[in-house]
């Protein structure tokens, strides 16, 4: 279906790069101005670690041009760990 | 539909098949790291003052140095499969070596730096980790496993990249049949993604 539509460029691999750097930038920047060990810095960094991590899956590893099973797949598995996440927090809140 | 075919080539060969398992490797990679993921949430919950006061002596700019230069490794490995399903051969091996060499710089690095800590006695076993806070050895001792459980990954990614080399070479990696590459880069990609998180973690948060 939409598997190797797209025609292979190094266009589209250095736009991905540029936006991997300048998460780096912001994530460090980030962390200065959050002051480094509240929640809100450690929710900051988390977010934009997973922002990046998205390009990383999505145009890196090629997620966007599979078959719909590999993100079914890759859903499965990030909701098993946001579930095990939730749980430590209601154990760890709770004790 | 029909996207799972087996191939009618006459080749014995399913390269979705190859892939699919990648994948599902990868997860128990994922998986893997998640555990440890959890126990530094654990610990950092229970001793957030002290994981702030030790994590004070990272190097960030070591630890961003090597940020970059993975993040420009997986940079490489992408355009090197691009370069593959051009039919660029040279390019795409030359773009390999380079991705092997940075990993080479990330080792470097990172030995630089353990050289560092050890130097001054944060590691276990020496006087000053043993008058630490318990939380701080805590914190040095996920250090050392996280990044260290990373770091052979590294050299276990660039095992693969090199084998993916001699075999393009050795012409046995084609236009048409490149699928050890792809998943020698979904590999390599993983490594990115989890330093992408360790980085944070261990370096920026104090």
């Amino acid at each position: 279906m939409s598997k190797h539509s797209h025609s292979p460029s190094y266009k589209y691999d250095l736009i991905t790069f540029a936006a991997l750097m300048i998460l780096t930038i912001i994530t460090i920047w980030a962390s200065y101005a959050t002051g480094g060990t509240s929640v809100l810095a450690v929710s900051v960094a988390m977010l934009i670690a997973t922002i990046k991590a998205t390009f990383v899956v999505r145009n890196f590893m090629h997620i966007k041009y599979d078959h719909i099973i590999y993100k079914v797949f890759i859903g499965i598995v990030m909701l098993l760990f946001l579930s095990f996440i939730v749980l430590l927090g209601i154990d760890y809140a709770l004790r | 539909m029909g996207y799972f075919k087996v191939p009618i080539s006459g080749h014995n060969r399913d390269d979705e098949g190859s892939k699919l398992g990648m994948w599902l490797f990868l997860f128990t990679e994922i998986l893997l790291f998640g555990g440890l993921f959890l126990v530094y949430a654990i610990y950092r919950f229970q001793y957030f003052e002290e994981f702030r006061i030790i994590a004070e002596h990272m190097d960030i700019t070591l630890g961003a140095a090597n940020t970059v230069i993975l993040i420009t490794s997986s940079l490489t490995v992408a355009l090197s499969i691009t370069a593959m399903k051009k039919d660029q051969d040279n390019i795409a091996v030359l773009l390999l070596f380079v991705t092997i060499a940075l990993a080479l710089g990330f080792m470097v690095n990172k030995f630089f730096e353990w050289n560092e800590h050890i130097h001054h006695g944060l590691v276990m076993g020496a006087d000053v980790f043993n008058n630490l806070q318990h939380g701080e050895g805590m914190f040095l001792f996920l250090y050392y496993f996280m990044t260290g459980l990373h770091g052979l990954h590294v050299v276990v990614g660039a095992i693969i990249l090199a084998v993916v080399i001699a075999k393009i070479i050795n012409g046995k990696i084609t236009k048409d049949n490149f699928s050890l590459h792809e998943n020698g880069g979904l590999y390599w990609h993983l490594v990115d993604l989890i330093w992408i998180y360790l980085f944070p973690l261990f370096y920026l948060l104090h």
